[in-house]
């Protein structure tokens, strides 16, 4: 069981680098950045709250493969766009610099909100237990 | 596949996932299960409730034996009104 | 020109970044000290300490709500002989006075006073400073008329005060109407944040706890030398707050004396309600900034805490101005530039993500740490508040500067109405807590 455990964390390790490098390679280097910065949030935080580490990880691994999918949905939206020529070069390029770090809080915040409650535990910390 | 419905495809994809972010929030408002308020109970002292997580620690109490003897003490009929 | 774009652009990075290192400091901080209970959890211990309090209510047309949080009030613990209330019937064209009135007939520790449409109605601190004038406390204690407090609230609020260097304490705000709707919900996240994770770091990092307007109070001697309540301010809360840091004193939160309020269930409530205190807060930031930056009563931490609380409500105006800035340097600087344009537009990216993002992060540890799942979920329609908020604050804005402009006092004070819905929940929770 263990090893299974270990192969589990070596695995889910692998996926989440592996999301940060196609997405720092292949999709744009500001979005492997975003996707960095993820990590690290998200690690320091989760290492703080109870929960088994397989459930952290896998966590973490699902949020690196939403951002790198979401990441690749935005960049061929602006790519085909300037394609298709739908507004200057200049312009997209722009828009996509500026409000795409504001887009990400988006999917950052629902999959926070939905990692918060599988990672909640029922250690009563304050005294007041809510029913 | 042109690039027209290329860009509507990725676009509606977009929208899609967009949607489906708000969706748990959405199922929440809909179907309330953690609407509050919070209870305030006053007078309880933090240190005796610390002590009944560790002695639950202690003897390793699992939540469904927990939850199946809380069931049964619910059944009991109130002695006191009999006092 | 550019180097001056340049200049005021790194400025107001380094403005967010400090944001967003704060929020995240807090949040680590009461996650860390959570897990640490032992050190960190203090048993309410019973004490000797028991000065004479009074409790003063502001009240204007609060018909709805003082019943229930006087007969509140008849059920404290504390002993009644050291018990003052003083309810300040601000010029309320409703029954306030004469529920009051009745009140006051049963308990006598209850007492009232009623101001005229010629003296009152001035705002709620020309009503406190009225109550302060007639009571004889050594703790003076405020609620609004919409709260409802646990029974053993005074002890709590009381005890900082054994220590002599305490001026000021503050109390955890509780939505009661939380279920009521949407707004009421997303309110209640909005609290949990600010008191569950922001107030207690504050607290436990030795920063400048705010003092709320509510759920919490002053020692009197404080408030003589502080000559009571700034009636010139619209955020009378944060300007006592500061007073009271700058004259030496502290204010400790007390995270277990624990008040329900009845939140706003409206936006155009919500929209006034957080208007006033915007306002209220950039007025604080132009009176105080200065004293709390060259004070000598303030450590560095202190200062750098006092300035960004005060300045709070100004970064939305700085990120939106940081964008357009990067823009203009973007635009600017040579096309091979590309170190340049990364180095311009990272911080700002960084802020945008992590920086936006910390509100929500110390919501949902607040969350977390309260116990609660599923109000997570709601975490996502806190953007729609997010989003109002930065609207109001940028108008706010405009509203100060044109003030200033013009030399003009262009608030006015504005009442937030309460309906007693509250009272529902209340008695839904009345059945499922036995009291003792």
């Amino acid at each position: 069981m263990n090893i299974i455990r270990r192969l589990v964390v070596i695995l889910l390790l692998e996926l989440t680098a592996l999301s940060v490098l196609i997405t720092y390679c292949w999709i744009d280097a500001q979005s492997g950045v975003i996707l960095v910065i993820f990590n690290l949030l998200f690690f320091s935080l989760f290492s703080q709250l109870n929960g088994d580490v397989c459930v952290k990880l896998f966590l973490l691994t699902t949020g690196n493969v939403l951002g790198t999918v979401w990441s690749y949905s935005f960049h061929m939206l602006i790519f085909y766009a300037i394609t298709y020529e739908v507004a200057s070069t200049t312009t997209l390029h722009t828009i996509y610099t500026i409000v795409y770090p504001f887009l990400n809080t988006f999917w950052v915040i629902a999959f926070w909100s939905l990692s918060a409650t599988a990672l909640n535990n029922s250690q009563n910390f304050g005294r007041h237990m809510y029913d | 596949m042109s690039v027209e419905n290329i860009v509507i495809s990725v676009f509606a994809a977009g929208l899609v996932a967009f949607s489906l972010m708000f969706l748990p929030s959405l199922l929440e408002l809909m179907y309330p299960k953690d609407a509050g308020p919070r209870v305030i109970t006053g007078g309880i002292d933090i240190v005796n409730l610390l002590h009944v997580k560790s002695l639950e620690e202690d003897y390793r109490l699992g939540r469904v034996e927990m939850q199946k003897l809380s069931g049964a003490l619910e059944l009991l009929p109130n002695l006191e009104q009999f006092i | 020109m550019i180097e001056a774009v340049e200049a005021l652009f790194v400025l107001l990075i380094a403005f967010m970044l400090a944001y967003l290192v704060r929020h995240n400091i807090f949040t680590f901080t009461v996650l860390r000290r959570a897990n640490n209970p032992k050190k960190t959890e203090k048993a309410h211990a019973k004490s000797n300490f028991e000065p004479s309090v009074t409790i003063l209510i502001p009240a204007r047309n609060e018909e709805n709500v003082i019943g229930r949080l006087l007969q509140r009030l008849t059920e404290l613990t504390y002993p009644k002989n050291k018990l003052q209330v003083i309810v300040i019937n601000d010029a309320s064209d409703d029954q306030t006075g004469k529920i009051v009135s009745d009140f006051h007939r049963k308990y006598p520790y209850i007492e009232v006073i009623n101001r005229d449409k010629i003296r009152g109605g001035k705002g709620k601190s020309a009503a406190m400073n009225h109550g302060f004038s007639k009571s004889n406390g050594e703790i003076i204690l405020c609620f609004d008329a919409d709260y409802y407090p646990q029974q053993d609230i005074v002890e709590r609020l009381t005890s900082p005060f054994v220590d002599p260097t305490v001026g000021g304490v503050q109390g955890r705000v509780v939505v009661l109407n939380e279920p009521q709707n949407i707004i009421t919900r997303l309110i209640a996240l909005e609290r949990v944040g600010g008191y569950r994770v922001d107030q207690e770091a504050r607290d436990n990092l030795g920063l400048i706890v705010q003092f709320g307007g509510t759920v919490g109070g002053f020692r009197r001697r404080v408030l003589e030398t502080l000559h009571g309540w700034d009636e010139t301010m619209l955020s009378e809360d944060t300007d006592l707050t500061l007073r009271t840091y700058l004259a030496g004193y502290k204010i400790k939160y007390e995270v277990n004396a624990e008040c329900y309020e009845e939140a706003v269930d409206n936006w155009r409530a919500y929209w006034r309600q957080r208007y006033r205190w915007a306002k209220g807060h950039m007025q604080c930031f132009f009176k105080h900034s200065w004293k709390v930056l060259t004070t000598n009563k303030l450590n560095l931490k202190q200062k750098v805490d006092g300035l960004l609380l005060l300045s709070v409500y100004f970064m939305p105006t700085i990120v939106f101005l940081s964008f357009v800035l990067g823009l203009i340097l973007l635009m600017q600087l040579p096309a091979h530039g590309f170190g340049l344009a990364f180095m311009t537009l990272v911080p700002v990216s960084c802020y945008s993500f992590i920086g936006n993002f910390a509100p929500f992060f110390e919501v949902g540890v607040g969350l977390y740490l309260d116990g609660r799942k599923r109000s997570q979920w709601l975490l996502p329609l806190s953007i729609l508040t997010f989003l109002f908020n930065l609207s109001i604050c940028g108008l706010a804005l405009l509203d100060v500067l044109a003030g200033k402009i013009r030399r003009k006092r262009t608030h006015s004070w504005s009442k937030t109405n309460h309906s007693g819905k509250g009272d529902n929940y209340v008695n839904g929770l009345t059945l499922k807590v036995k009291t003792n």
